[in-house]
Order: structure tokens, then sequence, then C-alpha cells
């Protein structure tokens, strides 16, 4: 080591600060936001207890060590201020400027390491997406990552999961496995995969070895890069994209809705999946349930509140179900323009309250994401508010009806 | 008054004085902060009380008893934390942020490493010996304004994690050392720190000198601690907790109010923590 150089440092991004070893002990060093640096030893134990990710660095100077943390500073603040947007805990307007900043720090480089950990790692399960969607309104670069986000949800936790586990079991290479897995990720290799599933671009797979095989600093610390790629996008391939998934792939001139329909009725049948035989079971023994008792209806958005009472009344598993949805969901929309509600042509005059105005938000943004994305944007996007509204109806075949008539409609 | 146990207890081994437990049956004996400075208890008692009889003389033992009542009732210990560094650890561990938070075995090993080899070293090693890196530093302040130079946030801390985990010294470490020229291995000047059940007689055995008949209650919080900005004239009694915390153990916070921020950044992050303090049941007082 050379004279002067701190041995290790650990960065802290998301709190603009690093922990590092001297002779005097443990020392920590933070950005202000004039960009200078202030010595914050005081803190240094705090700083290792705090729930945020740390980055390791050795043998830097004082100098390296404060560009370090610049740099990890701009990408992990990116991150949380995206973060922020789908944290429905938080107020809007925390939400709203905190999207307006991303928008703002937004370059290529630090949107790449935000984009390859958003789509990387699984949707928790309080992700607000589909208000960080509304809240990103006329902030093209939030939208469009959310929106990608939203279309990638259902593929990112066992694309993330195969390759943990390929990291782990069976490519393992003398660099610690999590240290592997991070860095396979944060080059964007999930991310990558997820979005090319979501687009259907089955070509774009293949090309996924060979636009990450000669990546140098992947290459250090997994020597069998190539090989772990290859069964990697094969195991991809053959999950999702067998039967007529490969023909979605391979036939260019099939619509994008041809494709959806495909691939679902494809990833049903072929894998003769617990959802598609729980389907069949449903339909032939649909009985018509007692409706729950109206206060638990009260919280809830109308939309949502109408969803549910077709559910418990059988309709949903009536041959007719489809058109009764349409004709109701053309009525609320209308009733929702108008700004009042016509009672008697909603499903049941009770189940209107005042929350009309974030029903009428929301088909707002349906009606947006429907001409300006694609069907697997508008299906995440029903998929996200049925599973946060009405989780008791988040099937497959809910889910493919309301976007089925959704996009009617408004197509 | 307690005498520190030099044997276990539980299965009379030998206990060493910076260890929380037995190194023989792992039986928990304390965090070793508390166990030294209950032996000086009585050391500080004796200087409360020679305090308190100058200040009779002076003809100011009411002002004294008074701040002395004040700082035993109201006192807390206070961290205090920039924007950035508060919200996350308001926020860190939600699922919706910690499933996006990648640590990584080596990191976090070398980390525990940089515990394990630790060596006296510096200011800390001199107080604490091997130890030193389990500290957490706090200071006592009666109206929950912490120090401000080394962050906008404060943020008090529970009494019970004060009472389980916290003991206090005079004064900054730093100049504490420096000005009763402690070495490593010295002794320390008895009655200079105290559990967390005797900080007022702390307080009242550093401040009662300078408390005089013309001054009143509005005076106490300042002469308890006092912080510009500027950390070289910052004057406190340091809180020194043992062990980690989390944001479990805030009971409220003072932090500026969001129309004082001077950065969007900043503005965004003191909008997230009123939000997080809300939502957490966290006491909050815009300041």
């Amino acid at each position: 080591m050379q004279t002067g150089l701190i041995s290790q440092a650990l960065v802290i991004g998301s709190v603009e600060a690093a922990v590092y070893w001297t002779d005097e002990g443990l020392c920590a060093l933070r950005q202000e936001s004039s960009g200078g640096y202030v010595d914050c030893s005081r803190q240094a134990s705090l700083l290792l207890d705090c729930p945020a990710e740390k980055r390791l660095v050795v043998d830097v100077s004082r100098e390296q060590l404060e560009a370090s943390i610049t740099l990890w500073s701009r990408c992990q603040r990116l991150l949380i201020w995206l973060i922020t947007g789908m944290d429905g805990t938080l107020s809007d307007d925390t939400r709203r400027l905190s999207l307006k900043l991303a928008e703002n720090a937004w370059t290529e480089e630090i949107a790449s390491f935000a984009r390859a950990r958003l789509l990387g790692c699984p949707l928790p399960s309080d992700a607000d997406t589909a208000g960080a969607i509304r809240l990103a309104d006329g902030l093209p670069h939030c939208l469009g990552m959310f929106q990608d986000l939203m279309a990638a949800a259902e593929y990112i936790e066992s694309v993330s999961r195969k390759l943990k586990e390929l990291v782990y079991f069976d490519y393992a290479g003398d660099a610690p496995p999590d240290d592997t897995y991070r860095a396979l990720l944060d080059q964007g290799i999930v991310a990558a995969a997820v979005t090319l599933l979501a687009q259907g671009d089955g070509p774009g797979l293949d090309k996924l070895v060979k636009q990450f095989s000669g990546n140098h600093e992947l290459l250090v610390v997994c020597p069998r890069l190539v090989d772990l790629l290859t069964f990697f996008v094969g195991w991809i391939t053959n999950k999702y994209a067998h039967g007529n998934k490969i023909a979605r792939f391979e036939a260019n001139e099939v619509s994008d809705d041809d494709h959806e329909t495909n691939r679902l009725t494809a990833t049903l049948e072929t894998a003769g999946s617990d959802i598609y035989y729980e389907l069949i079971y449903k339909v032939n023994n649909a009985s018509v349930t007692v409706l729950p008792p109206l206060e638990a209806f009260a919280s809830r958005p109308l939309w949502s509140r109408w969803l549910l009472f077709q559910e418990k009344t059988g309709g949903s598993e009536r041959l007719d179900f489809r058109q009764e949805a349409e004709t109701s969901f053309k009525q609320l929309v209308k009733a929702g323009r108008v700004g009042k509600a016509d009672n008697k042509s909603v499903a049941d005059v009770d189940y209107i309250t005042n929350s009309l105005l974030s029903d009428y938000s929301t088909i707002q943004q349906l009606e947006k994401a429907v001409k300006n994305g694609s069907r697997a944007v508008v299906k995440g996007f029903v998929k996200s508010l049925i599973n946060k509204n009405i989780p008791e109806l988040s099937s497959v075949r809910v889910i493919d009806l309301v976007t089925d008539f959704i996009f009617d409609y408004f197509g | 008054m307690p005498v520190i146990a030099d044997h276990c207890p539980n299965c009379n081994s030998p206990l060493s004085w910076e260890r929380d437990s037995c190194p023989g049956c792992g039986h928990y004996v304390g965090p070793p902060n508390i166990r030294e400075v209950e032996s000086e208890r009585d050391a500080l008692k004796a200087r409360y009380e020679q305090a308190a009889e100058d200040s009779r003389a002076r003809g100011c033992l009411n002002m004294v008893t008074e701040f002395t009542e004040r700082v035993a009732q109201d006192s807390v210990a206070v961290i205090n934390l920039w924007p950035s560094f508060l919200a996350q650890f308001l926020n860190g561990e939600k699922s919706l942020y910690s499933g996006y938070t990648l640590q990584t075995e080596a990191e976090t090993r070398r980390a525990a490493n940089l515990s394990n080899d630790r060596e006296r070293r510096g200011t800390e090693g001199t107080l604490f010996g091997d130890y030193g890196l389990q500290i957490r530093y706090a200071a006592l302040s009666i109206d929950c304004i912490g120090l401000v130079s080394y962050g906008s946030c404060s943020v008090s801390l529970r009494n019970a994690l004060c009472i389980n985990k916290g003991t206090l010294l005079e004064e900054n470490s730093y100049s504490f050392v420096h000005r009763h020229r402690i070495l490593p291995g010295d002794q320390i000047p008895e009655g200079r720190r105290a559990v967390w059940q005797d900080r007022h007689y702390l307080a009242s055995a550093k401040i009662a000198g300078t408390i005089v008949q013309a001054t009143t209650e509005r005076n106490f919080a300042k002469l308890l601690l006092l912080s510009n900005g500027d950390r070289a004239t910052d004057e406190f009694i340091e809180v020194h907790i043992y062990g980690a915390f989390g944001k479990e153990a805030f009971v409220a916070a003072a932090v500026p109010a969001v129309k004082k921020a001077t950065t969007q950044e900043e503005r965004c992050d003191l909008g997230k923590i009123h939000d997080s303090l809300v939502s957490l049941g966290i006491l909050c007082k815009q300041v």
C-alpha cells in the first residue's frame, strides 16, 4: 500500500458518506450540499448501523474516496428518489418532488444503475407502482422507467431467482457469490432479460449472451461468464418461450395482442399450471356467495368494489361477464367524467361513495396507459391495481378480462 | 453503591472489564461502560454536593436546585444527523427500500473485521479500550435540540435505552482526554462520568459554578448544551450508548421545517422525514 492511501472504506451512497479506517481509529466523511466534504467521525458507528447499502473500496487516496462518494451518492440517490415515488406511505407532495429530482438528475450513466436495480429485484409487495406512474406525469424518464417496470414485473422474481441459483450453485468462481451476483445484477443482465420478455423480443434474448459475455468487470468475478449466460438465456427461453410462445417470438407479423393471448394460453396449458386447473374448478363449481358487509367495501376504490361485487355474485363466472363488465365500466367512466355517478347505471347504488375522484384519476391513468403504452404495460397496470385493491380477485383470468375490456374501450 | 463484579455471578469465571458477557458461560453481565461507571457514583455525588454547597455560599442554591430538577425530569440523549442520513435511517428497513439494497457478504465481513481488529487507538481507545467501536455518541439536552454542528436533525432517544445502555461524560471525549492529559492505560478522573440515573448530578456538578443569581429558567437549555454550528465552540455533556440501535429507539425529533430547506434535495429529504415520523408515531417538532 502506498503512503497516504486509505486501506479500506465503506462508501454509503444513500447518505452521501463513507466510513474508513486510519491509524487514529474509525473515521467518517460526508459530502455537504455545497459539494464540499466534512468530517463526521463522531457518527461513524451510527453510519455502520444505518440500514443502507455499503460498498467496499480499498487502497484509495482521500481524493479517490471523495470521488467514489460522489459517484455512488448520485447512483443511490437516483434509485432512492425513484423508490420514494413508489412509497405509498409518503405524501404525494414528497413523492412528486422526489420524482422531479430524479428527472432532473437523470443521466445515462446513473440511470442504468437505477434501471438495473429496479428491473432486477423483485417488486416489493408494498410498492405503489400505479401511484408512481400517476405522479410521474410529465416526467418522461421516470414515467418510462415505471411503465417498463410495470410491464416486466411479472418476470423479475423468477428470472432473478434463477440467476442467483446459477451463481450460487452452478457457476461459482473464486469471488464470493453475493459479490458476483451483485455485479451481474448491476450490469443490468436481469433488467435486460425481463425487458425483452415483456416486449416479447425472442431474438433480443439470444443476443443477450453476446451483449454481456465480453464485459471485463463481470469476467473478473465470473470466469465462466459465457457458460452462465448461455445456460441462463436457455432457461428463460425454455420457460417462457416454448409452444405458442416460440411462434410469438419468431413471427413478427403477429400482433402484440395475439402474442399476449398466445403467451397466456401457452403458459397455462402447456405448463399444466395449477392456476389453469384452479380456474377450471372455479368455473365448474361457481356459486353465488353472500356479499360481504358494506363497511368492508368502504375504503376501496369504486371500480374495485364493482369488480368484487361481480365476483361475489358469481358474475365473473357467468358467460355474459365480459359484456356486463364493459357496459358497467363505460357507465362508470361516463359518471366519473361528468363528476357524478348515475347511481342506477352502476352495479349498486350503495357502493358509490365519495371515492369517485380517485376512481376518476385511475381511469385517466388507464386511458393514458392504453394510448401511450403496449398491452403488456396496461396489463401490468391492471394487475398492480387489482393486487393492491382486490387481491382476492388476482387471478390470470380476471386480470386478462379486465385488461381486455379496458383495452377495447380506450383502444 | 454497587461494586463492579469481577467474577461471573453464574459460574464464577473471571470477567473481562470490556466485555458484556462472561467468557466462561456467556452469562450477560451488562454493558461495560455502565459497569465501569457504577463504581464512580459516590465520587460524583460528592462533587455534586460540593457544587451545591458552593452555590449556597453564592446565594444561588435555589436556582441550582431548580436546574438539577429540570435535568432530572426533562433531559434526553440526542443524536444529530443530516437529512439524507435520517431519511435513510427511518426508511431503510421498509421492504420497499431494503428490497433494492444489496449488501454483500464480503463487505459485511470486512466491516465486522474492522471491529474485531480494533486496537486501542485515539481518544476512543483511551476511554473505552476494545469496546470503543460499540459506542454511539449523543448529547444531553433538555429542549430536544442537540449538536446542530453535526447535523440539522436532532433525534431524542428513548429513556429506557439510555438506562440500559447509556453513560455520560461531562464534556466531549476528545477535549476531556486532552484537558486531563489522559494516556492509554491511565486512570480516568473519578466523578466526571455518570450512569443515566445520575445525569442531573453530573450536569449540576459541571454547570453549578456558572449559575448566578441573575440566571433564569430560560437559560437552562443553553447552559446544558450550546451549539451554534461551530464544532470548536460546542459545549455539552456527552452521552455514550453501548451497542447499535435502530429507529425504534427514537422517541422524538426536532427537524427543520421543509420551507427552510436550502436545496430541493434537502426539501425532499425533510418532507420524507416529516411523513415518516408521522407514520411511525414519533413526535416531531419543526425548528
